[in-house]
C-alpha cells in the first residue's frame, strides 16, 4: 500500500469527532459524572472519615476520584461509537474508500480518540481532585494536595485510565461493529467480571482480581497502595496492564478490519 | 478506464459474482444492468477495495484501488444513499472526506453548490430526504474532481426533476472525457443515458455491447397476417422460422426476416394482409436476456 497520508486521515477523523453533537454531549456527561459523583462520595466519606475505611487506608486522593468508576462507562460508549456509528450509518464505506489503508484509518481514529479522551480525562481528574479535597477539608476530614506523596501520580493516571479504556472500547467496537453489542461486552468486562470473581475460589480471586479493569483503574487513581479486599498491582504496573488491554483490543480490531469485507 | 478481469466473489455458498470480465471506457456513459441481487453492488464495492474478490482483479487506469495515492481525486463513488452520520452536517461530512485526500476546503462549497445543497449545508443530515441524501452522495463522489465515477442506482429516491438532473450530469461528465459507470435495474433509465451497457445476471456477464447493438441482438420479430395462416405457418416452419400464433390470429415470426417470409408467401400462394418487422424495445431485450437469471422472481 502506498500509505495514503496518515496525517490527513487524522485531520479527517478529528473533523468527524468534533462535528457530531452527541459525542460532545457524552464527553460533557463524562465530566459531570466524574466530578459530581466524586464530590458526592467525598461528602459522604468526609462525614464519617476515619483512618481506615473498611480495611482500606483512608486515601483522600482515591476518594475524590471515585466518580471515575461511573465515567468509565460513558467514555467507553464514546470509544465504541467512534467506529460502530460508521457501521450503523454505512459511512464506513466512504471512510475506507477515502483511505483504503485500513490500518491508517484505525490508527487515525485511535490518535484522535486517545488525545480527546486524555484531555477530558485530565480535566476530570484535576477538577474532581480539587473539588473533592475542598469538600473533605471543609468537613475536617484528612485531605490531600498535589504535593501529598502519590497524589499527583494518582490524578494523572486517573485521567490516563479513561483514555486507555476509550481505546479498549474502540477495539471492541471494531471487532463487533455493533454499538449495542460492543457496549454490552465492554460493560460486562468492566463490571460483570466482579460477579464472576466473587464466585471463584479465594486463591484464584487473588490471582485474577488484579487483572480486572476496575481494580487496575482503582490502583491507578490511588495515592497509596490500598491493601483492600482485592490484591492489586502497583499503580504503574496497573497502567501497563490496562495499556495491554487497549493494545490487545486495537490489534484484534485491526486484524479483523483489514481482513473483512467492509 | 476500469478493467475488471475474472472477478469471483462468494458469500458463503452463494456466488455473487461469477468470473466477470469487462472494460469500462472513458468518454461515454456505461450502464451496468442486472436484476436485483445480480451482483452489481458487489462488483462496484470490489472496484473501490471495500470487498475483496476471491479471484480476479479490478484496476483503475492500470492500478489497484488501494495503490492510489489520493483515491478520491481519481475515483468518485456513490454506493448507497444517506451513508452519513445523521448528527453531522452535509458540509462537515464533505470536509472530513476532503481533509482525508488533501482536497481544498473551497471545493466542498463548490460541490454543494453543484448538487443544489448549499442552503442546507449546515443542517444535520439526519433530516435529509432520500433525494437530498442522494445529492449529498453525488457531491461526495465529485469532491476530488475524479476521472472515474461510479454511481450505484443514482436516481433512487429522486423526483422527476432530480432524475432529469442526474441524467444530464452523467452525460456532461462523460462528455468531459471521464469514465462514467452507472448501475441500474431499470433498462428504460439506461436507454436514456447510457451509450454502452454491461448486463449481468446471477453474477455472470450476459451482454457487453453498445445500446444499438444490444437492441439489434435482442432480435426482431415479424408480424404476419394472412387468411391462409395455417398454410403459411407450415411453410415458414419448414424454412427454419419459428412461429408463434398471437391471440388475434397474427403470426409472430422470429429467425426469418420479412423478405424471406414474403417470398415464402408468394411461392405457397398465401395472401398477405400484413408483413411488418417489429423492433424489440430495450426493456424487452433486457427482460429476455435476464429472464433465467432473476434471483427473486414472482410467480408468472
Amino acid at each position: 500500500m502506498s500509505g495514503q497520508g496518515p496525517v490527513e486521515a487524522v485531520t479527517s477523523e478529528w473533523i468527524k469527532l468534533r462535528s457530531v453533537r452527541s459525542t460532545l454531549y457524552t464527553l460533557a456527561v463524562t465530566v459531570f459524572l466524574c466530578v459530581g459523583i466524586g464530590a458526592l462520595i467525598s461528602f459522604g466519606r468526609g462525614s464519617h472519615a476515619s483512618k481506615t475505611e473498611g480495611g482500606f487506608i483512608f486515601d483522600p486522593t482515591r476518594v475524590s476520584l471515585q466518580g471515575f468508576f461511573i465515567a468509565e462507562i460513558s467514555i467507553g460508549v464514546i470509544g465504541v461509537l467512534i467506529i460502530s456509528s460508521e457501521y450503523a450509518t454505512g459511512s464506513i464505506r466512504a471512510t475506507l474508500a477515502a483511505t483504503p489503508n485500513r490500518l491508517s484509518v484505525l490508527a487515525a481514529k485511535t490518535v484522535v480518540l486517545f488525545a480527546a479522551t486524555l484531555v477530558v480525562g485530565q480535566f476530570c481528574s484535576f477538577l474532581s481532585f480539587f473539588v473533592g479535597q475542598a469538600i473533605l477539608a471543609g468537613q475536617g476530614a484528612s485531605s490531600a494536595t498535589l504535593s501529598t506523596p502519590g497524589a499527583l501520580r494518582g490524578v494523572l493516571l486517573a485521567g490516563l485510565s479513561l483514555a486507555l479504556l476509550a481505546v479498549f472500547a474502540m477495539g471492541i467496537g471494531t471487532m463487533l461493529r455493533h454499538t449495542a453489542g460492543a457496549v454490552t461486552v465492554y460493560v460486562a468486562i468492566l463490571l460483570v467480571s466482579f460477579l464472576i470473581l466473587a464466585a471463584l475460589p479465594t486463591d484464584w480471586q487473588h490471582t485474577v482480581s488484579k487483572f480486572l479493569p476496575e481494580v487496575l483503574t482503582e490502583s491507578m487513581r490511588s495515592a497509596t497502595q490500598s491493601g483492600g479486599p482485592f490484591s492489586a498491582f502497583s499503580a504503574l504496573t496497573s497502567t501497563l496492564v490496562l495499556a495491554a488491554y487497549a493494545v490487545a483490543a486495537f490489534v484484534g480490531g485491526a486484524v479483523l478490519l483489514v481482513r473483512r469485507d467492509a | 478506464m476500469i478493467d475488471a478481469s475474472n472477478l469471483v466473489k462468494h458469500y458463503g455458498k452463494t456466488t455473487a459474482v461469477d468470473d466477470l470480465s469487462f472494460v469500462v471506457k472513458p468518454g461515454i456513459v456505461t450502464g451496468f444492468l442486472g436484476p436485483n441481487g445480480s451482483g452489481k453492488s458487489t462488483t462496484m464495492r470490489m472496484m473501490i477495495g471495500l470487498d475483496y474478490p476471491d479471484k480476479g482483479t479490478v484496476t483503475i487506469d492500470g492500478r489497484a484501488y488501494d495503490q492510489l495515492r489520493w483515491p478520491l481525486r481519481e475515483v468518485g463513488a456513490l454506493l448507497e444513499a444517506k451513508a452519513i452520520h445523521p448528527g453531522r452536517s452535509a458540509r462537515n461530512h464533505l470536509l472530513a472526506l476532503a481533509a482525508s485526500n488533501k482536497i481544498a476546503r473551497a471545493r466542498v462549497d463548490e460541490v454543494l453548490e453543484l448538487v443544489g445543497l448549499s442552503a442546507v449545508a449546515g443542517k444535520r443530515a439526519g433530516g435529509f430526504s432520500l433525494g437530498m441524501g442522494q445529492r449529498l452522495g453525488i457531491a461526495a463522489a465529485l469532491l476530488g474532481d475524479p476521472g472515474v465515477l461510479l454511481f450505484d442506482e443514482p436516481v433512487n429516491g429522486l423526483d422527476p426533476e432530480g432524475i432529469q438532473w442526474v441524467r444530464e450530469l452523467l452525460r456532461r461528465l462523460a462528455t468531459q472525457g471521464r469514465t462514467v459507470f452507472v448501475s441500474s435495474h431499470l433498462m428504460s433509465e439506461m436507454a436514456l443515458t447510457a451509450d454502452h451497457v454491461i448486463v449481468i445476471g446471477r453474477g455472470k456477464l450476459l451482454e457487453d455491447a453498445d445500446i444499438g447493438t444490444m437492441i439489434a441482438r435482442a432480435g426482431t420479430s415479424v408480424t404476419v397476417r394472412s387468411p391462409d395462416a395455417a398454410t403459411l405457418a407450415d411453410a415458414i416452419t419448414a424454412a427454419g422460422g419459428i412461429v408463434l400464433t398471437e391471440p388475434d390470429g397474427a403470426l409472430s415470426v422470429t429467425n426469418l426476416d420479412a423478405a424471406a417470409i414474403g417470398e415464402l408467401a408468394a411461392t405457397s400462394g398465401a395472401v398477405l394482409h400484413e408483413l411488418s418487422p417489429q423492433r424489440a424495445s430495450l426493456e424487452e431485450a433486457f427482460m429476455s436476456l435476464t429472464k433465467d437469471d432473476v434471483e427473486f422472481g414472482g410467480a408468472r
